[in-house]
């Protein structure tokens, strides 16, 4: 009987630790879909554009790494979820994802703001430690899809790649490259919500987040301002990269 | 309860775990392949094998007989392995490749060199996968131009001496019915041991060896940002080739798509746009490994340049403008200007992604 009792004891406590580990697996999501404007209008990458000095503009690749993903509760306390995504605006959206696990939404889970940080954290901005990931890691050498920076071992945070028309009704043939790379050039954005929102485990939830690729040009203000027709190849942290990023994280809004 | 009993419990448990686990091989028990490990050289990322094709010694051994296997075209006159010689990187030393009497393609044979670390195939990446890339070439008109139907059923029924093709496919895959799509996984398996890692270059990354001065001097200009600075933002007198080539994983490729300036337009190949309908993608061509590249003449899409001094060149002057082109070809600013000794220490230390273990590797070599 004492047998009986113990063997009974431990498949009922196997159960219990299986099932609640099971559990703990099923985190809450949030998914921001990300899209692309220009003053405000809906556009896509490879639509001609004009900028604030009255440059023809054409936006031919985007794509930035968004990383930590977080929420702050009504407690003013943040959770992180951790994540790490490439966020490509192949044409006017891209998508990235963040999963907070079970532990980190007990207690309060109503939020009112979202962080989320453009670049690759310092402690994971090595591309030679990376080629151990496999290929649907963001951060792999096919998941960067060329956003390393082989000579300093480290990732562009930024890819905004384009042409423009020096000229007013020239061609639209003058380059401009933004690769801002390099762990000062890291930078944090917190959007907050018009309503508290909340996320349990198992759930998911949607943000709707806009970037407006002619503030991250023009800047929020004149002294802040890009001349596209002067950036070359900005590269790393240059002064027109650096204030590229700046710009950049003043550019997003949320719905 | 007793410790006997205890134990009868634990014996009968393992025995119905066993049954269990051994459950899906009922019946089926004569076959058993070898699976093969493959070893993913040093400073390499993994591979991706799809989970529904795992290597296997007899698969690898089978996929290299249908490799070198003629009886995949119509006439038996060529094999994959007639368009994508060994000493050639496994590509094809001319422009364009013969496929059966002798019609040309319009496309320079890709290499075949750790394609297990590509993430898509042909020059405008249609193919995502490897098996879907095999599974062209053996229909299309201007290459084996036979149907699957017909290598399926000459390989099951036709006589080639001492090889018994459905006997390989039973050792290979559990099943002597021919298929096509056991044919591609066959070849797959074998293409991705088709591995190259014992350049110059990837024995001085080891520490076994040091690249020459000359050659060093090379690799610093393949990794700097090109142009005058004063002309170019951003510019280092470099050759700027890492931007699409890059040395993260050792493939020296980034896998993506380019327009590198080779033609103002596009009408006679365009290119990716194919693929995805994407204007932007128009004269876009996926970029090479440049693995073993001082041996995969000629070079480009369509195989226009015959020596690596023709392609500096045509990076050196910058390519022709386009309304797709890369902006990192310097089209507008005049080229990279590099001199002559800057050149010719770029193809230094391009020779020294030569690798001739693979190459020359028997392994890849025709069995038949």
């Amino acid at each position: 009987m004492k047998y009986h009792f113990l063997l009974y004891s431990l498949a009922s406590i196997l159960i219990i630790l299986f099932s609640s580990c099971n559990k703990d697996t099923e985190p809450g999501i949030v998914v921001l879909n990300a899209e692309l404007s220009w003053s405000g209008e809906a556009i896509s990458i490879g639509d001609t554009v004009t900028d604030y000095l009255g440059h023809d503009v054409r936006p031919e690749k985007l794509s930035c790494y968004l990383s930590n993903i977080s929420l702050r509760n009504v407690s003013g306390e943040w959770i992180n979820s951790e994540s790490i995504s490439r966020l490509d605006f192949i044409t006017n959206s891209a998508t990235a994802n963040g999963e907070f696990s079970q532990k980190s939404l007990r207690g309060c889970n109503e939020f009112n703001a979202l962080r989320f940080d453009v670049g690759v954290p310092s402690e994971m901005n090595t591309v030679s430690l990376n080629t151990s990931l496999s290929s649907d890691n963001p951060l792999s050498v096919a998941g960067a899809a060329g956003m390393t920076w082989d000579m300093m071992d480290s990732y562009f945070f930024v890819k905004c790649e384009g042409k423009l028309a020096e000229n007013d009704g020239g061609v639209i043939e003058t380059p401009f490259i933004f690769h801002p790379a390099s762990n000062s050039l890291y930078r944090s954005i917190t959007l907050e919500l018009d309503e508290s929102i909340g996320l349990n485990k198992e759930e998911t939830i949607e943000f709707m987040i806009y970037l407006d690729l002619s503030i991250a040009i023009e800047g929020p203000s004149t002294g802040d301002s890009i001349d596209l027709s002067e950036v070359g190849h900005s590269m790393g942290p240059v002064p027109n990269a650096i204030q590229f990023v700046d710009n950049f994280s003043t550019s997003w809004t949320i719905k | 309860m007793t410790p006997q009993i205890v134990s009868k419990y634990l014996i009968l448990s393992a025995f119905a775990f066993s049954s269990i686990a051994s459950g899906c091989d009922c019946g089926n028990n004569t076959w058993e392949a070898t699976p093969y490990y493959i070893e993913i050289p040093a400073f390499f990322p993994p591979m991706d094998i799809p989970a529904d094709n795992p290597m296997t010694v007899e698969g690898i051994k089978l996929g290299r007989l249908l490799f070198w296997e003629t009886a995949l075209s119509l006439d038996h006159s060529i094999s994959c392995g007639s368009c994508h010689a060994p000493s050639s990187n496994f590509s094809d030393p001319n422009q364009f490749s013969s496929g059966v009497n002798g019609t040309l393609g319009d496309r320079n044979a890709s290499v075949i060199c750790n394609l297990g670390w590509s993430s898509s195939f042909f020059w405008d990446g249609r193919a995502m996968t490897l098996e879907d890339q095999i599974r062209t070439p053996v229909e299309h008109p201007l290459e084996m131009n036979v149907s699957w139907e017909v290598v399926v059923e000459r390989l099951m029924n036709d006589d080639f001496g001492e090889l018994d093709y459905p006997q390989l496919f039973f050792d290979a895959f559990g099943d002597e019915n021919i298929t096509e799509d056991l044919s591609v996984k066959a070849i797959a398996q074998f293409i991705r041991t088709m591995i190259s890692a014992d350049s110059k270059f990837d024995r001085a990354r080891r520490g076994e060896t040091e690249l020459t001065a000359q050659e060093f001097f090379g690799y610093e200009l393949f990794l700097k940002e090109g142009g005058d600075p004063e002309v170019t933002t951003g510019g280092q007198f470099g050759a700027d080739c890492f931007h699409c080539h890059g040395e993260a994983g050792l493939q020296f490729s980034d896998y993506l798509f380019h327009n590198n300036g080779l033609d103002p337009s596009f009408e006679d190949d365009p290119g990716r746009v194919n693929v995805t309908g994407f204007v932007l993608d128009s004269g876009l061509f996926k970029t090479p490994t440049l693995r073993n590249v001082a041996v995969s003449a000629p070079y480009m899409h369509d195989g226009r340049f015959t020596s690596l001094e023709e392609v500096i060149e045509h990076y050196n002057s910058g390519g022709v403008s386009s309304s797709t082109i890369d902006p990192f070809m310097k089209y507008t600013t005049g080229g990279l200007e590099l001199a002559p000794q800057q050149k010719d220490a770029l193809i230094a230390f391009l020779h020294a992604l030569t690798d001739t273990t693979f190459i020359q590797n028997p392994n890849f070599l025709n069995p038949h």
